[in-house]
This record gives C-alpha cells, structure tokens and sequence, in this order.
C-alpha cells in the first residue's frame, strides 16, 4: 500500500518511514518559513549582482543552495534529482535575475524559481515513467503476441507430424470425413470401405491424434 | 547531474555582467494598457459607433456587461504581469473573477431580457461570426503585445501567465465589440462572445504547454 502526505512524494507505509518523513516536513517548513537571519544581506547581495559584483553574487548563490535543496527536497527524494533541481535553479537565477525588484525581498523571488524548477522537475518524471510504462506494456504485448503466434505454429507442426504418423486407412477416412467434410456414404464410395468401417477408423484415428498431441503437449 | 554546484556557482559569477533590473511590473502593465486602450479607442471612434453606444450606458445590463468585460480584461493583463515575476503572489490569478462575473450577469441578464420580454429567436447559430472573427482579430495581437513584454520575464508559471494573458486580450476585444455594434448582445451574440473569449485562452493555454514541454 502507498499513500501521500503533503508532499507530492509517494512514501511506504512503514511506520518508521512515515515518522521520518513527518520530522522532515516538520524541518523543511520551520526551515523554510523562517526567513534567513540575514533577509536584508540577500537583498543587497542580488542588487550588487544586478550591477555586475561577482563576488556579491557568488557569495549569494553559495548561501542560497541549502535554502533551495530543503524546497527540492520536498518533491524528490532522490540526492542527485534534488541536486539537479539546485541547479536548474541556479541556471534560472542566473538568467532571470533582471527581473528581481531592488528593495523587494529577495527570499520570496529565489523561493519562487526554486519551487518552480522543483514541479518542472516532478512533471518530466512523471512524464518519464508514463512513456516507460507505456514501453514496457507495449513490449510485453508485443512478446505476448510471439509467444502466442510461436504456440500456434507449434502447434500445426505437432499436428502435421501426427498426421503423418497415422496409419494410411486411419488418415484417409480422417482426410475425407473431417478436412473435407464429405458425408459417410460419400466418403464411402470414394474409399471403398463400408460405412461402419469407416466410423470406426475416423474414432480410432481422432484417440491416436488426441494421444499423440497430448504427449507432446506434456513432454 | 552536470557539473559539481559550487563549480557551476563559479562560472555563474565569472559570467555575470550587470544587468538592468525591469520597471515596476505595475508601470510596465500600465503603460502597455495605456497603449492597448488608445489604440482600441481610437479604432472605436474611426470605425465604431461609440457615441450610441455610450448612449446605453444607462442600461444596465448593457453598461454591467461592458464594465465587466473592461475591468476582467484590464486585470487580467496586470495578473499576467504581475505573475510572470517570481515570488508574487500566486493570488493574482483570481483578479479577474469580479470583473467574469459582471460580464456574465450582465450578459446573462440582457439576454434573459431579449427572450422573455422581446420573444428573440436565433435564426442561426452562426449569425454573429463576425463577432467571433472581431474578437479573435483584435484579441490574437493584443495577446501577442502582451507575450512580447512578458517574454524577459517568463520563466515561471508560463501557462497561468499566457492564460490570463490570452484571457485579458480577448476580453479587451469583448469590450470593444460593444462599440462596434452598440446594441445589447442577444443569447447567440453572447454565446459568441464566451465561446471567442474560451478559445483565446485555450489557445493560449495550449501555447505555453507546446512551447514548454
């Protein structure tokens, strides 16, 4: 059984996971709520990285990592999708940061790139895991499909060779009454054997089928 | 991965050249209003027949489906502006309910009023396709202005953004198709309307995921 909590993550019902995972809720929403002690830092590192201060702005990204790991952390849990997400994030920043408002928080503005970056993420796995089901499904119809063709000619070769093992007169009365579909008084005339000769070869003919193929079948 | 984050955060700051930060989203939204506006308004006068319109005014239904429309189209386009900056907050989106629901009663209204009291019957469905070919004529450039002063900034909520942008141009168109053919809408009128105004959005919507993906 799989179930969801406020992330969008799946997580097992084990008890010990769940605790787990509610203690780093708990963490990642006291720790992201909370604004950093230096709010006011951030802002004036960005407007100097607007202007063009490399160090302000490196300065700025080295502390905004662990603010945008913990908003990853909330859709993925995998370390490397959580560190592909920082930096998908980072690349944002780095493109978009014309559009960050001197004087406004700057929290709220990384938060946003982040979270963003974050659900982009979940969507292209998600997608990921839909065309690979869609594959696996489409490969296992496609086997079940040769497998079923591969039973089928199997199964005329096993039928052609237990034909030809049957005895002529057996073959001949099988050939007229049940491939050709003639009657027994036709059947009769063309064979020269007697109507009741020739039902008792077609039953004698039809048990050594049924014997031989399944013999077959259960080797 | 790509690379180690603190090498990519080196080669970010290497390359970081100053940059000019954008205005204000709400001056930017203004000033491209202003502009969408004059043009419509201009278009009115020269082409539409804003005079009798505006002698409507007095009627109800009729100035509540213009006002409406005017106030959904006018926020929405500030909602797409504002949105398309990251960190505002995610409520902008509903800006423009007040505004859907005068049009709608008022457009709702009027065409009670044209059935119950005036006995309309639509010879046709397709009698106002001129009012779908208007909106969609006038709302595709106001929407595409509205993409090409939001496309420095759009990196996050694309499609919310491109919706209400498509939503704000077409309701825009909506309210100056009042003054073109200055006459309250009747029940096929008004389904035209909704259905033009529904279109942009969705192909507006459609846009931002096909270009997205």
């Amino acid at each position: 059984m799989r179930f969801q909590l406020v992330t969008r993550r799946p997580i097992d019902a084990n008890p010990v996971f769940v605790i787990i995972e509610v203690a780093r809720l708990v963490r990642d929403h006291f720790l992201t709520s909370t604004p950093p002690k230096d709010a006011a830092r951030w802002q004036d590192l960005m407007a100097a990285a607007q202007q063009g201060d490399q160090r302000a702005y490196a300065t700025l990204l080295k502390e905004a990592v662990p603010f945008i790991r913990v908003i990853a952390r909330r859709y993925q849990s995998n370390t490397a999708a959580i560190e592909d997400i920082v930096q998908e994030a980072l690349l944002t920043i780095h493109r978009m940061r014309h559009t960050y408002e001197p004087g406004r928080p700057a929290e709220p503005w990384i938060a946003a790139i982040a979270k963003a970056r974050a659900i982009d993420a979940l969507r292209k796995h998600k997608r990921r895991a839909t065309v690979e089901g869609e594959m696996t499904q489409a490969a296992f119809a496609a086997e079940d499909g040769t497998q079923r063709q591969d039973d089928k000619l199997s199964a005329a070769s096993d039928l052609n060779i237990a034909l030809a093992a049957l005895p002529p007169s057996q073959r001949a009365a099988l050939q007229l009454l049940k491939i050709e579909e003639r009657s027994l008084a036709e059947a009769s005339l063309v064979s020269g054997q007697s109507v009741p000769a020739l039902k008792s070869l077609l039953h004698r003919a039809m048990q050594t089928l049924r014997t031989t193929m399944k013999g077959g079948r259960d080797a | 991965m790509r690379e180690d984050t603190n090498r990519l955060i080196d080669r970010l700051a290497s390359e970081a050249k100053p940059v000019q930060p954008l205005q204000a989203p709400l001056l930017r939204a203004g000033l491209l209003l202003a502009a969408v506006l004059t043009a419509m308004a201009a278009f009115a006068g020269l082409n539409g027949h804003a005079g009798e319109a505006l002698t409507h005014i007095a009627h109800l239904p009729y100035s509540t489906e213009l006002i409406g429309a005017a106030i959904a189209g006018i926020s929405a386009i500030v909602a797409a502006v504002m949105l398309a900056i990251p960190g505002r907050s995610p409520n902008w989106v509903y800006a423009p309910a007040p505004g859907l629901i005068l049009w709608l009663i008022g457009g709702g209204i009027e065409c009670q009023r044209q059935i119950v009291e005036l006995g309309y019957v639509p010879a046709t469905m397709f009698a106002s396709r001129d009012c779908f070919a208007f909106i969609l004529g006038v709302g595709l450039p106001t929407a595409v202005a509205v993409y090409l002063l939001l496309r420095r900034s759009l990196a996050i909520n694309t499609t919310r953004v491109l919706a209400l942008a498509g939503l704000g141009a077409a309701l825009l168109a909506a309210t100056l198709l009042q003054f073109m053919h200055a006459h309250g809408t009747n029940p096929v009128d008004f389904g035209t309307h909704v259905v033009a105004v529904a279109l942009l959005t969705f192909f507006a919507i459609l846009l931002s995921r096909v270009a997205h993906r």
